[in-house]
């Protein structure tokens, strides 16, 4: 009877510690999740203060982001006289370039990746001159080149253009 | 502590003073908190022979043979060993145990032993020889109790009145009717000593007879005397008493039982709680950090679509023109620019390949100005000795 009773309530007692390790290991693993979050908050705390002393500029939508980049490419080109193709990257012209927004490093913000591809070089041409045009095209929109690659008949210009 | 003797009356002994006293006179000489040792005369002996294990049967076997013995009267029984598979058993009236217990509350009495066995100790503190037949005269004044000792072994009690009477008799009487009850398990001798606690008594029986060897004990109790040392498993008990204190024994078990299970339904519990209130805190922690994450991603987001072009603004601080024309402006005329790559990781590089235009092996190339830290690699390109240029900017 006695012994029975001490096994029942042994019984009992290790039913508690499995309930208790269940919730130990729960814990251990919320402990984990609340220390990444305060540290990414911490982060976030830390960005926004940076960006809160920034200059403010109104957004724009992308697809303005990208018609501007279309027009300043096209009075480039009108003034060196190259042709300057604007394509998406690793896509045809004819698509949709909704479906090929991406995300970025800001939140909030959508990206459309493009290249740009300048032919017809001679060994004249100045490609000081051209590399320029391609600065220019970046201070006058929100366009910003990641890659600028030249081979014996071409000049890409890879790049993103930002907006909301 | 006080010692009891009880025979037709009751003597009470502090340890130091003795007295006879009766019923009534016993309840006003004990304490409430007064432990007592009790010695009782009336007791009846029975030498019986047994297995010693198991103790249920030894028991069952010694019990049988003294009730067979004693069987008109109730008595409550206790046993010593004596020999080999041999028992002293000694049986007292159940009447006279209840009439004892009514007089002195079971609680204080630390031991309850027979008559025989208290005045044996005395004896063999006296360094009185036990293997030889000893008779004592225990004189009370107006009572004389006759005890046969043979080693372990010891005879009902005899009260005698002290009325005069030559004693001589008696104590042969009682030596020869204790030798015939246990004449199997006694030394087959006739002599025997007489030892008294009386120095006029000891007197009286040598003048009667001088063949005889008699001792005297200056000893007035020597029962209560031995009663201090009640070094034995005995002790006379009720069988309600002995029911109760099994009960007892057995609650204590069970609270003990208790205890334990609640002890460890407890730790467990305790574990079980902690871990979960820990877990209650931690997910409160939790919910709090989620939405400080939430209200920070919003703020975030407000202030990332603010500042995006502001910020892409400073990442364009490259003129790519400017660069290139500096590079080349380092490099000799003789070579001719094949490809350039600009490509950006955390910080802009420029690739170079050049070469030679008029067919001229490697011209060197000064690490100077932008090229100072540029990795310079001698290459073969387009059928043409030429150079590898990697300018980090």
């Amino acid at each position: 009877m006695n012994r029975g009773v001490i096994i029942l309530s042994l019984f009992v007692s290790l039913a508690f510690v499995h309930l208790g390790t269940f919730n130990k290991s729960e814990a251990d693993g919320l402990r984990r999740k609340v220390a990444q979050l305060k540290s990414d908050n911490l982060e976030m705390k830390q960005e926004i203060k940076v960006k809160e002393d920034m200059v403010k500029r109104r957004p724009v939508p992308l697809p303005i982001a990208f018609a501007a980049v279309m027009n300043e490419t096209r009075i480039l080109e009108s003034d060196s006289g190259k042709n300057m193709n604007v394509q998406l990257e690793d896509a045809k012209d004819a698509e949709d370039i909704s479906t090929h927004y991406v995300a970025t490093s800001y939140r909030g913000v959508r990206g459309l990746k493009i290249k740009i591809v300048i032919d017809k070089f001679s060994k004249e041409t100045d490609m000081g001159a051209v590399l320029d045009d391609i600065h220019l095209l970046e201070k006058n929109t929100d366009f910003i080149a990641e890659e600028i690659n030249k081979d014996s008949n071409h000049l890409i210009v890879k790049g993103e253009i930002y907006g909301i | 502590m006080h010692y009891l003797l009880f025979n037709s009356g009751i003597f009470v002994s502090d340890g130091v003073n003795t007295r006879r006293t009766d019923k009534e006179g016993l309840q006003d000489i004990l304490g409430p908190a007064d432990e007592v040792g009790v010695c009782v005369v009336d007791v009846d002996v029975l030498i019986a022979a047994s297995v010693e294990i198991p103790v249920e049967k030894k028991d069952s076997i010694l019990v049988r043979k003294f009730t067979e013995f004693y069987k008109y009267e109730s008595y409550i029984i206790q046993d010593e060993k004596i020999g080999d598979n041999l028992f002293q058993v000694i049986g007292i009236k159940e009447q006279k145990v209840k009439e004892i217990y009514a007089m002195v509350s079971p609680q204080k009495v630390r031991s309850f032993i027979p008559y025989g066995i208290a005045l044996r100790n005395t004896l063999v503190n006296h360094r009185i020889d036990l293997n030889k037949t000893v008779v004592f005269v225990d004189d009370q004044g107006s009572e004389r109790l006759l005890t046969v000792f043979d080693g372990l072994k010891f005879s009902r009690t005899r009260g005698l009145a002290n009325n005069g009477e030559d004693l001589l008799p008696e104590i042969k009487r009682s030596q020869i009717d204790f030798a015939k009850k246990n004449e199997e398990y006694l030394t087959q001798s006739s002599s025997f000593v007489i030892v008294v606690n009386n120095p006029s008594l000891m007197m009286e029986i040598r003048n009667n007879d001088e063949r005889l060897t008699v001792e005297c004990l200056d000893v007035a109790s020597p029962a209560l005397e031995g009663l201090k040392e009640a070094d034995t498993h005995i002790k006379y008990r009720l069988s309600e008493e002995i029911l109760k204190q099994r009960q007892e024994l057995e609650l204590k078990k069970k609270l003990k039982t208790a205890a334990v299970s609640i002890c460890l339904v407890i730790a467990g519990a305790f574990y079980f709680l902690f871990n979960k209130i820990e877990q209650g805190l931690l997910e409160h922690q939790y919910d709090s950090a989620v939405q400080a994450n939430e209200r920070l991603d919003r703020s975030l987001n407000i202030i990332d679509r603010q500042t995006y072009r502001e910020d892409l603004r400073r990442h364009k601080s490259l003129d790519y023109g400017i660069y290139y024309l500096a590079v080349l402006d380092l490099i000799p005329a003789s070579y001719e620019v094949d490809s350039f790559k600009f490509i950006k990781s955390d910080r802009w590089e420029l690739e170079l390949d050049v070469s030679s235009a008029r067919e001229e092996a490697y011209d060197p190339i000064a690490k100077t100005g932008i090229l100072k830290r540029a990795e310079i690699k001698d290459i073969f390109t387009n059928n043409q000795p030429g150079k590898y240029l990697k300018v980090v900017l």
